[in-house]
């Protein structure tokens, strides 16, 4: 991925990540619809791109309008987080597939995406995160323990992301210009169909449901928005 | 994939239509193609 220079070139590596799909350049033209997950913040009404921290050659860039434009079908973007609770909640084999709860959590993470409130997935169960890689590497991550801190951040290739104390203020500005451009929509995890438990949870102002009790040690209310 | 409704839910790899799915990461970008389960019948992660 071309996260530098021309927003042209990462659409362009877009687009040959689907010509391997393909044995002849025809055929795509069997394509009826494209579905695109990728980091936020992102508005998945528009498919407009804003500005994700690790992908700053997309800024305001509208993704979806211009795959449009390329293969002429319906294009769908969201964000990977939503994606990937869709596709836990479609396919996974959770503990909430029983208990008919799947946990989400929203909200900040000191060692999070760094863009503050966009919707990201923590599944508490296994004190992992899935917020902020592919979903092939999501899937690689479940069974990972939760890596806390800087280590963790450059780790997945936040290098970029100022840290320290400076760094943290500046993650908290850059996450309030986000929030003056748009706010999480949790569309898609209606979509699923099924009961959706949003935790609205901040790693530094903790606030769980019982079954985070166990993995940080607190307990609050959670908050049943569907 | 919802979104697009059932029509498009209904895929084939054996020359019909197909729904794309694409997942762009900070460093490297999947794509597959998607059946009418959601699963994965093929995918290729060669962009880096």
């Amino acid at each position: 991925m071309l996260t530098m220079g021309a927003p042209a070139n990462s659409l362009a590596a877009v687009s040959a990540a689907i010509r391997g799909l393909f044995a002849e350049a025809a055929s795509q033209s069997r394509i009826l619809a494209i579905g695109i997950c990728a980091p936020g913040p992102l508005n998945p009404e528009t498919g407009v791109i804003i500005n994700p921290p690790n992908l700053a050659v997309w800024h305001h860039y509208p993704l979806a309008e211009e795959m449009r434009r390329l293969y002429q079908v319906p294009v769908q973007v969201d964000n990977d987080a939503n994606a990937a609770a869709l596709a836990e909640a479609k396919l996974g084999g959770g503990p909430w597939l029983s208990s008919a709860n799947m946990p989400v959590r929203l909200g900040e993470d000191e060692n999070g995406p760094g863009t503050g409130n966009q919707p990201y997935l923590r599944y508490n169960h296994q004190h992992t995160s899935v917020s902020r890689n592919s979903v092939h590497d999501k899937a690689a991550q479940l069974d990972q323990p939760v890596q806390k801190g800087q280590a963790r951040r450059r780790r997945a290739g936040y290098q970029d992301i100022p840290v320290g104390q400076k760094g943290r203020q500046s993650r908290r500005n850059h996450d309030r210009k986000i929030r003056a451009d748009v706010e999480p929509p949790p569309g898609i995890l209606r979509s699923t169909g099924l009961p959706i438990r949003l935790m609205n949870v901040c790693f530094l102002d903790c606030a769980v449901c019982e079954q985070c009790a166990s993995w940080c040690g607190k307990s609050s209310e959670a908050r049943n928005v569907f | 994939m919802e979104r697009f409704g059932k029509q498009a839910l209904i895929t084939h790899e054996n020359g019909s239509r197909v729904v794309v799915g694409v997942d762009i990461g900070g460093t490297e970008i999947a794509a597959g193609l998607v059946n009418g389960e959601g699963e994965i019948s093929h995918d290729a992660r060669p962009q880096c």
